[in-house]
C-alpha cells in the first residue's frame, strides 16, 4: 500500500511519521514529501495506524488485494497532549489517555543532533518537569545526580531505576577510584544517539508495578528500532571546542614590614596591632595565561547508523566513536620539571582529562510467526576516561592553585601541575547490554510478553604515582589497580487479556512476574614504594589487596486491572507483591497497591463547547512502591580478625559485628498525584499540571543501641519518615505556525518541598553542616547563624568580637534546588533554518562554598581575610569561621540560585535538491553551544558544583571542584 | 473452562508462586561472616580468640582501654592533646552527653564482657583441655571488676543473643557488680581443667574483688596460692586486621597526646621525680600534640607490641601486705621489701611510723608496681571509701593545667546513650545511681 501524510491544517507533508500495520511488524516511515510505501502485505483486511509526535494518531482500516496497491492518505491534526501516544509500561504498551499518572516523555531522536547533547544527562536536563539533573564536576566523564520529585530516603540511594528496552541496567554512581571528588555515573554509558525516546515514571503512584526499588521513579529508555524498507543510512560528524570560561578567585597576601608577618599581615593581626599593612598582593595562577594549565580542549564524534529490512526482519545498527579532551594541559615549566625528573610525559600527563568512547548497537526485530514477534537488543561500550586526582582535595591542581601564593613565583600551594598531572588515574569500562523479547498473540484478546537480558559492566581503575615525582611525603611511588564487575539480570514475563465487556466497557487484565538479580564483585590491589621505572603492584615493596562482593535478588508478581468506559474514562487498580534477598529474615512479602483514574472530560457530550478547548483531561493516581535495604543490613554479622593469644600465637577470631534486624523491611513510599491536561486553541497550546504528595514510611535510620548490649552501636530500623510535596507544570505553545515561520516555546517547572518528618523516637538529629533535622529538608545546611556584625571601633575591620553569632544551630537552606524552571524556544524559518535555545533556572537552595571557607580560615588568602576594603559581610564570614568555641560556616553557606543559558543551536536543513547532489536524502548542519552563560549571585566559582562527586546524596558543596566547561560544536548530519 | 476464564483464574496462583521462590532469592555473600557459618568446635575457638581481642581492646588497646582512661582520670597520665572529650576525663569533669570518648570505652568494655560470655556458651559444648572456658569466665569476671572500679554505681548489663530479641538489663549497684565478678571467678575455678595459669587468674580476680569489697582477709586468702613470679598478660600486636596495639604506647609515644604525670594536681604520685625503675620515663621535649607542651614518655611500654599485665603474683603480694597492714600485722613491710629485692629495686622501705603514713607507703608501692595496668583508679577510690580519705586529698585537685580547676569526679559516668535501653528510658538526667567512690 502507499499514500501520503499531511498536516490537517496546513496540508503540508509530514516527514518521519511512523506507520504500523497493527498486529504485525510491517510498517514504514514517511519521507520528506510525506509519502510512504509498504510492500508485501498479506491479502485481507488490515488496520494501518499513523503516529507522529505533536499530532494525534489516526487509524484506518483497508483491504489488501493480491497484485493491487491500496492508496490510503492521512491528515493528522495537531495535538500537544498526545493523549493517544503510546507509552511503554510494565503492562505493555498503553495509550497515555488510559494512565492516571503523568508520564514525562523526551523525544530523544528529535533532540539529539539538533541540540548540543553529549550524554544522557544532557538529554534529560531541563526536559521533564520534576526531574532534576545536578552536575558534580566539570571534568569529562563526571557523573550527574538524578532526582525525581525530591529525595525520599535518608540512608539509601535516591537515584531512579533505569531500564533500557525493558532490561534493568546498572545506573549507580561508581567512583573514580582514588580520584577523591570525581565520580562517574553508569547511566552516562548509554549513547543518546541510539535512543528513540525516554519516559520518566516519576513516583510510586506510577511506579508501583516496578516493585521494590522503584520508589525513586523509573527512567525507561527505548532505543531506535528499524522499520521495513531499503537500508536508510545516517552519518554524523561533530567537532568542537571545550573551554574553561570561569574566573577564579585571587589569592591575597597582606604585606608588612613587621616580622614575622611580612607576607601574612592578615586583617585579624592588623586589628590586634600585631602588624600594619604596607600593601596587598594578589594573584591567581589559573587566570594567568602564561602559567595556567587552562587550555582549549576538544570534542569530536563520528557515527554511522543503518536501518531497514524486510517485512519479517528489520534492523537498526549503529556505531560511534566519541572523543573529548578537557580544557587543561601541562604548562611548559612543569613539562621541564618532569623531563628533569626523567618521568615520561605521556598523552595523559600532558592532557590529564580525557574521555574516549566507542559504542556499537544492533537491534533486530523479527516476525517469527504470524502472531509472534521477537526482538534482540545488543549494545557494547568501550570507554576510557583519564583524569587526575582533583575535586575536594588539595592534592589536585585546582586545590593547589586556589590555596597558592599571591605572586607568580609562589603560584602553587602544595603541588605544581607537574606533580598533580603526573599522578595519572584512569577508568576503563567495557559494557554489554543484551536483551531479548518475545511477543505472542495466540488469541486476538490475549497478548503474552517475555523479556530477558543482562547488563554487564567490567571496570578497571588504575592509579599511578611514579617514584620521585615530587609529591609531598614519602615520594616513593604507588600503584593501584581496581577491578570491578557488575551484572544486572532481568526476567520479565506478563500477559494481558483484553475484552469488550459491553459495547462501551472494555477490560484489560494483566498478570506479570519479574525476577532481578544484581551482582557486584571487585578486587583492589595497591602497592607502595616502587623502584624507578616500575609501574606494577607486583614489584612494590609493600602491597595490600581487598576483595568485595554484593548481591541482591528480587522476585515479584503483580496483577493489574484496567476498565475503560466509552474510551474516555479509565479506572485502574493493581497489586504487586515482592520478595527480596535483603528483607529481614522475619519479614516475608511486601505488597504494593495502586489505583488510578483518567477521564478525558472533553469527549463527554455534556462538556461545554468552548471553542478553544480541544482536549481536557483530569487524572489521578495513588500507589505505593519501595526501596529495599542493602543486602547486609538485616544480617547479623561477625567481625573477623587476627588475634595474639596468651601463648603469643596469632590465631583467627570473630566477634559481634552488625547486630542486624530480622524484621527489616523495605522503605515504603506512598504517593498521590492529581493533574489536568489541556490541549487548547487547535493544538497551539498544551498545558499539563500536576500536584503530588509522597510520603515515605519506614525509612531506614540507624537506630542507636544501648551500649550495655555489648554489640554494634546501631542497627538499621524502619523508623524514619520523609515527605515530598510539589507542583509540576509543563506548557508548550506554537506561537507562530506559518509556511515560512514556525515558532514554538515551552516551559516546564516544578516546585518540590522536601521534609524529614521523623527519625524515630529515640534517634537524635544528626549530621554536621548537612544535617538531618525533623521538620526540614534532608541534608539541609545548618550552622550557628551570624546574626549581625558591627564595626564598633570604626577601623574598617570586622573582628571576632564584632560579630554576633547565635547560640543554636539554624537552618541556612536546602542543599538541593527546590525550584526548577526550564524555558525553551524553537524558531524555524523557511522550513530549513532552525534556532533552538534552552534556559535553565534552579532556585531556592544553598551551596556550601567550602573552597572559600578553606581559603579564608585555613590558609588566610581570601580577600575577606586580607583586604580591608573587602565587604564587611565577607569579613564577618571569614572571622566567624576561625577555630573557636563558636566557629561557624554560616557565612559560606551561600544562596546558589542561578540561571543558565544551557543550550543554543542553529541548524540548517539543506534543500533536498542540494542534498541529492552528494547522493544523500537529507543533509543538515548544526552549530551549537552548551553552558554558554550563568547568572547568579553565588559567591563561589560556580553554583553547580558538587565536590564530593555523583555519589553524594545530599547537599551541595563546592570544594576545589573543576567547574562546568563551555562547549561549541559543529555537527554535520547526512542521510542516504 | 474457557481460555478466558482460565487466564483470569490464574491470578491467585500467581500470587501464591511467591511462596515457592525462596530459593531464587538465596544470596551468599563471601564478604560477610554470619553466626550460621561459625559453628562447631572450630567456631567455638574462633569466638574464644575473638573474645581475647575484644577484652584486649577493652583493657589496653584499640582506642585506649580502661588502662589508659583509668590512668587519665587518676594521676598516672595527663593530657597534652586537644580532644575536649579526653580533657574532661583528665580534668575529672566528665560530661555524660556528647562524649564520644566515654561512650567508646564504655561500649568496648561491654563488648569484652559479652564476647567472653558468648565464647563460654559455645566452648561448653566441647572438650576443654586448655581450660579456655575457665579463662573466659575469669576475663568475664574482670569486666565486671573494671566496671565496678572505674564506673559509677548503676551500670546495666545486657546482651543481644543471636536468635532472640535483645535482653536489656536494669541498673546494677557497684556492690552487685562485685558479687557478680566473684561468681564469675568461682565459675572459672569450677571450669578449670587443670591449668595452673587459669587457677591463678581466677584467684587473683577473686582477690581483687574481695579487695574492692573491703574484705582484705578474703582477698589475701585468695591471693595466697599465686606465685610471686606469675603473671597473666593481655597480649598486644600490630599488623594485619588486628586492633590489638598497645594503646599506652600508641597514645603516649605515637600520637603524643598522653604524658606521664608527676605529682598531678598536688596529690599524685611523683612518677617522674622519684626516678623509680618500675616507671621508667624519658623527656621527649616540646613535642606534644598540642603543639607546645613537653612530652614525657613512659618507657614501661616501649612498643605497640608491649604486653600489659592483667594480674600477677606481685599484685598477690601487695594484697597480702595490705591485708596484713589492715590487721595491724608486722609482715607487711617485709613483704613489700621482699618484692623490691626479688625484682631488683634498690633500697628498702622503712616504716613511716603512722597509720596514714603506712597506708600512703603501701598505695605508693601499688601505684609503681601496678602502673599502667588499670589499678590506680580503683585504689584511689578505695582510699576514699575504705580508708576515709577526702576526695580532694586523694585525686588530682586544685588548678587544672589546661585552665580552670579540677572537678570532683571519682569515677566515669554512664554515657547518656544508654537511654536507648528501654529499661532506662524513663530516667531523666544522669543515669548513675550515685557517683560515690
Amino acid at each position: 500500500m502507499a499514500g501520503r501524510v499531511v498536516d490537517a491544517a496546513t496540508l503540508q507533508p509530514l516527514s518521519g511519521a511512523q506507520l504500523v500495520i497493527e498486529g504485525s511488524t510491517s510498517g514504514g516511515l514517511t519521507g520528506t514529501q510525506g509519502r510512504y510505501l509498504i510492500q508485501n502485505l498479506p491479502p485481507g483486511t488490515h488496520t494501518l495506524r499513523v503516529v507522529l509526535i505533536g499530532y494525534g494518531p489516526v487509524s484506518r482500516e483497508f483491504s489488501a488485494q493480491p497484485g493491487e496497491t491500496a492508496v490510503v492518505d492521512f491528515s493528522l491534526g495537531r495535538s500537544a497532549l498526545e493523549l493517544d501516544a503510546i507509552v511503554v509500561t510494565v503492562t505493555g504498551e498503553q495509550r497515555k489517555r488510559e494512565l492516571g499518572n503523568a508520564v514525562a516523555t523526551v523525544a530523544a531522536d528529535q533532540v539529539v543532533g539538533a541540540a548540543p547533547i553529549r550524554n544522557l544527562a544532557d538529554l534529560l536536563q531541563g526536559r521533564a518537569a520534576g526531574v532534576q539533573l545536578l552536575n558534580s564536576s566539570g571534568v569529562p566523564g563526571a557523573g550527574s545526580r538524578i532526582r525525581v520529585r525530591g529525595a525520599s530516603s535518608i540512608a539509601l540511594s535516591n537515584t531512579p531505576l533505569v531500564y533500557v528496552d525493558g532490561i534493568r541496567v546498572n545506573s549507580r554512581a561508581s567512583e573514580f577510584w582514588q580520584a577523591v571528588g570525581q565520580d562517574a555515573s553508569r547511566i552516562e554509558d548509554f549513547n543518546p544517539e541510539d535512543i528513540e525516546s525516554i519516559e520518566i515514571v516519576k513516583g510510586p503512584a506510577a511506579s508501583t508495578l516496578y516493585g521494590t526499588e522503584a520508589a525513586n521513579g523509573v527512567i525507561r529508555i527505548t532505543t531506535k528500532q528499524g522499520l521495513p524498507g531499503p537500508p536508510r543510512w545516517s552519518a554524523w560528524v561533530e567537532s568542537g571546542l571545550v573551554q574553561d570560561p570561569n574566573d577564579y578567585p585571587l589569592n591575597y597576601a597582606g604585606l608588612s614590614n613587621d616580622a614575622p608577618f611580612e607576607s601574612e599581615c592578615l586583617l585579624e593581626y592588623v586589628d590586634l596591632g600585631l602588624c600594619s599593612q604596607t600593601g596587598i598582593e594578589s594573584y591567581q595562577v589559573l587566570n594567568d595565561p602564561a602559567l595556567s594549565p587552562t587550555d582549549t580542549g576538544s570534542r569530536s564524534q563520528i557515527g554511522l547508523s543503518v536501518q531497514g529490512g524486510s517485512e519479517r526482519v528489520n534492523y537498526y545498527i549503529a556505531g560511534e566513536i566519541e572523543d573529548e579532551t578537557g580544557p587543561f594541559s601541562l604548562p611548559m615549566p612543569d613539562r621541564s620539571d618532569l623531563e628533569r625528573r626523567g618521568i615520561p610525559i605521556t598523552d595523559e600527563v600532558e592532557r590529564p582529562f580525557q574521555l574516549e568512547r566507542k559504542n556499537l548497537r544492533v537491534n533486530l526485530n523479527a516476525q517469527v510467526a504470524d502472531q509472534a514477534t521477537a526482538a534482540v537488543r545488543f549494545s557494547y561500550l568501550d570507554s576510557h576516561t583519564a583524569f587526575t586526582a582533583n575535586d575536594n582535595c588539595l592534592c589536585g591542581f585546582m586545590g593547589s592553585a586556589l590555596i597558592g601564593g599571591s605572586n607568580p613565583g609562589e603560584a602553587w600551594g602544595l603541588q605544581a601541575p607537574a606533580q598533580t598531572f603526573g599522578r595519572t588515574l584512569s577508568q576503563d569500562v567495557q559494557r554489554v547490554t543484551f536483551g531479548t523479547s518475545l511477543n505472542v498473540r495466540p488469541q486476538p484478546w490475549l497478548e503474552l510478553r517475555g523479556t530477558g537480558g543482562v547488563d554487564y559492566t567490567n571496570r578497571v581503575d588504575v592509579s599511578f604515582i611514579a617514584r620521585d615525582l615530587g609529591v609531598p611525603g614519602p615520594d616513593l611511588g604507588a600503584k593501584g589497580t581496581g577491578f570491578a564487575n557488575t551484572w544486572q539480570y532481568t526476567l520479565d514475563l506478563g500477559g494481558t487479556a483484553s475484552f469488550d465487556l459491553t459495547q462501551s466497557v472494555t477490560s484489560a487484565t494483566t498478570l506479570g512476574a519479574q525476577y532481578f538479580r544484581h551482582l557486584f564483585t571487585g578486587t583492589d590491589a595497591e602497592g607502595f614504594d616502587l623502584v624507578n621505572g616500575a609501574s606494577s603492584v607486583g614489584v612494590a615493596a609493600e602491597t595490600s589487596a581487598f576483595e568485595y562482593q554484593d548481591e541482591d535478588r528480587t522476585f515479584g508478581v503483580f496483577v493489574d486491572q484496567l476498565i475503560g468506559l466509552n474510551e474516555r474514562l479509565f479506572l485502574n487498580v493493581a497489586l504487586r507483591a515482592d520478595d527480596n534477598s535483603a528483607f529481614g529474615r522475619d519479614f516475608d512479602l511486601v505488597f504494593y497497591p495502586k489505583a488510578g483514574v483518567s477521564w478525558v472530560a472533553s469527549e463527554e457530550d455534556f462538556f461545554p463547547d468552548w471553542g478553544f478547548v480541544d482536549q481536557f483531561r483530569v487524572r489521578g493516581a495513588w500507589g505505593e512502591s519501595g526501596l529495599q535495604p542493602r543486602s547486609e543490613d538485616p544480617l547479623r554479622t561477625l567481625n573477623a580478625e587476627a588475634i595474639t593469644d596468651p601463648s603469643d600465637l596469632t590465631v583467627s577470631g570473630v566477634s559481634i559485628g552488625n547486630v542486624g534486624n530480622a524484621l527489616l523491611e523495605p522503605e515504603r513510599s506512598s504517593e498521590i498525584e492529581v493533574g489536568v491536561d489541556a490541549d487548547l486553541f487547535r493544538g497551539r497550546l498544551g498545558v499539563e499540571l500536576t500536584y503530588y504528595a509522597k510520603s515515605t514510611n519506614g525509612a531506614l535510620v540507624q537506630q542507636p543501641l544501648a551500649p550495655s548490649l555489648g554489640s554494634s552501636a546501631t542497627r538499621w530500623a524502619n523508623i524514619g519518615e520523609v515527605e515530598n510535596r510539589g507542583f509540576e507544570a509543563a506548557v508548550s505553545s506554537v506561537l507562530v505556525d506559518g509556511e515560512t515561520v514556525r515558532w514554538s516555546v515551552s516551559a516546564s517547572g516544578s516546585k518540590n518541598t522536601n521534609e524529614l518528618i521523623t527519625l524515630g523516637d529515640d534517634v537524635d538529629s544528626f549530621g554536621g553542616f548537612f544535617r538531618f533535622e525533623p521538620g526540614y529538608p534532608l541534608g539541609g545546611l545548618w550552622a550557628l547563624p551570624i546574626q549581625g556584625f558591627d564595626d564598633a571601633n570604626g577601623n574598617g575591620i570586622i573582628s571576632a568580637d564584632e560579630v554576633t553569632i547565635g547560640d543554636e544551630l539554624a537552618f541556612a537552606g536546602s542543599g538541593f534546588p527546590e525550584e526548577n524552571l526550564t524555558l525553551s524556544t524553537n524558531v524555524t524559518v523557511f522550513g530549513g533554518l532552525t534556532l533552538f535555545g534552552l534556559l535553565d533556572y534552579r532556585g531556592d537552595f544553598v551551596s556550601l562554598n567550602f573552597t572559600e571557607f578553606f581559603r579564608c580560615v585555613n590558609v588566610g588568602i581570601c580577600r575577606a581575610a586580607v583586604d580591608p576594603t573587602a565587604p564587611q559581610e565577607d569579613q564577618a564570614a571569614a572571622i566567624a569561621g576561625l577555630p573557636g568555641p563558636r566557629s561557624t560556616l554560616w557565612g559560606f553557606m551561600q544562596p546558589a540560585d542561578f540561571w543558565s543559558l544551557r543550550e543554543v543551536a542553529l541548524s540548517y536543513r539543506f534543500p533536498e535538491s542540494l542534498a541529492a547532489r552528494i547522493g544523500s536524502s537529507s543533509l543538515s548542519i548544526t552549530l551549537s553551544g552548551r553552558n554558554l552563560a550563568t547568572w547568579t549571585d553565588y559567591g563561589g566559582i560556580h553554583p553547580e558544583l558538587e565536590g564530593r562527586g555523583a555519589e553524594a546524596d545530599f547537599g551541595t558543596l563546592e570544594g576545589f571542584t573543576v567547574p562546568p566547561a563551555r562547549y561549541f560544536t559543529l555537527r554535520l548530519n547526512v542521510g542516504f | 473452562m474457557t481460555t478466558k476464564r482460565l487466564f483470569v483464574s490464574l491470578w491467585p496462583l500467581w500470587l501464591a508462586s511467591l511462596a515457592a521462590c525462596d530459593g531464587l532469592l538465596e544470596v551468599v555473600d563471601p564478604d560477610l561472616v554470619t553466626p550460621e557459618q561459625v559453628q562447631g568446635e572450630r567456631g567455638a575457638e574462633l569466638y574464644w580468640a575473638g573474645a581475647l581481642g575484644e577484652f584486649a581492646r577493652a583493657f589496653s588497646s584499640g582506642t585506649g582501654g580502661q588502662a589508659v582512661y583509668g590512668g587519665l582520670l587518676a594521676d598516672e597520665f595527663y593530657l597534652v592533646g586537644t580532644f575536649n572529650t579526653r580533657i574532661q576525663v583528665d580534668q575529672r569533669a566528665v560530661l555524660d552527653v556528647n562524649n564520644g570518648t566515654l561512650l567508646t570505652e564504655y561500649r568496648q568494655l561491654h563488648r569484652g564482657r559479652v564476647a567472653t560470655a558468648n565464647a563460654i556458651d559455645l566452648l561448653e559444648e566441647f572438650p576443654d583441655p586448655n581450660s579456655r572456658i575457665s579463662e573466659m569466665w575469669s576475663l568475664n569476671g574482670y569486666t565486671y571488676l573494671l566496671f565496678a572500679e572505674h564506673y559509677c554505681s548503676g551500670v546495666p548489663f545486657g546482651q543481644a543473643p543471636n536468635d532472640t530479641d535483645p535482653i536489656f538489663g536494669d541498673r546494677v549497684p557497684t556492690s552487685a557488680m562485685l558479687e557478680t565478678a566473684l561468681s564469675r571467678f568461682a565459675a572459672a575455678d569450677a571450669a578449670n581443667s587443670g591449668s595452673a595459669d587459669q587457677a591463678h587468674l581466677a584467684s587473683m580476680g577473686s582477690a581483687r574483688a574481695y579487695l574492692n569489697q573491703g574484705d582484705l582477709a578474703a582477698a589475701a586468702a585468695a591471693a595466697a596460692s599465686v606465685p610471686s613470679d606469675w603473671r597473666y598478660l593481655v597480649r598486644s600486636k600490630t599488623g594485619g586486621t588486628s586492633n590489638q596495639r598497645n594503646a599506652l604506647f600508641e597514645l603516649n609515644h605515637s600520637q603524643r597526646r598522653w604524658s606521664l604525670s608527676d605529682v598531678e594536681g598536688g596529690n599524685g604520685v611523683p612518677f617522674r621525680s622519684a626516678a623509680d625503675p618500675r616507671v621508667p620515663w624519658a623527656d621527649a621535649g616540646p613535642t606534644a600534640a598540642d603543639g607546645s607542651s613537653t612530652l614525657y614518655h613512659q618507657l614501661k611500654y616501649d612498643s605497640w607490641e608491649s604486653d600489659v599485665t592483667l594480674a600477677s603474683g606481685i599484685e598477690a603480694r601487695l594484697i597480702e601486705a595490705e591485708a596484713d597492714l589492715a590487721a595491724s600485722g608486722t609482715d607487711w613491710l617485709m613483704t613489700l621489701n621482699t618484692l623490691r629485692t626479688d625484682n631488683g629495686i634498690a633500697g628498702d622501705l622503712t616504716d613511716p611510723g603512722t597509720s596514714d603514713g603506712r597506708v600512703d607507703l603501701l598505695f605508693d608501692e601499688r601505684a609503681r608496681w601496678l602502673f599502667g595496668t588499670a589499678h590506680r583508679l580503683g585504689d584511689l577510690r578505695r582510699l576514699i571509701r575504705q580508708y576515709g580519705r577526702a576526695e580532694a586529698d586523694v585525686f588530682p585537685s586544685g588548678a587544672f593545667p589546661g585552665g580552670g580547676v579540677y572537678g570532683v569526679d571519682v569515677n566515669l559516668p554512664i554515657p547518656r546513650e544508654e537511654s536507648a535501653n528501654p529499661l532506662l528510658s524513663d530516667v531523666t538526667g544522669p543515669l548513675c545511681l550515685d557517683r560515690d567512690a
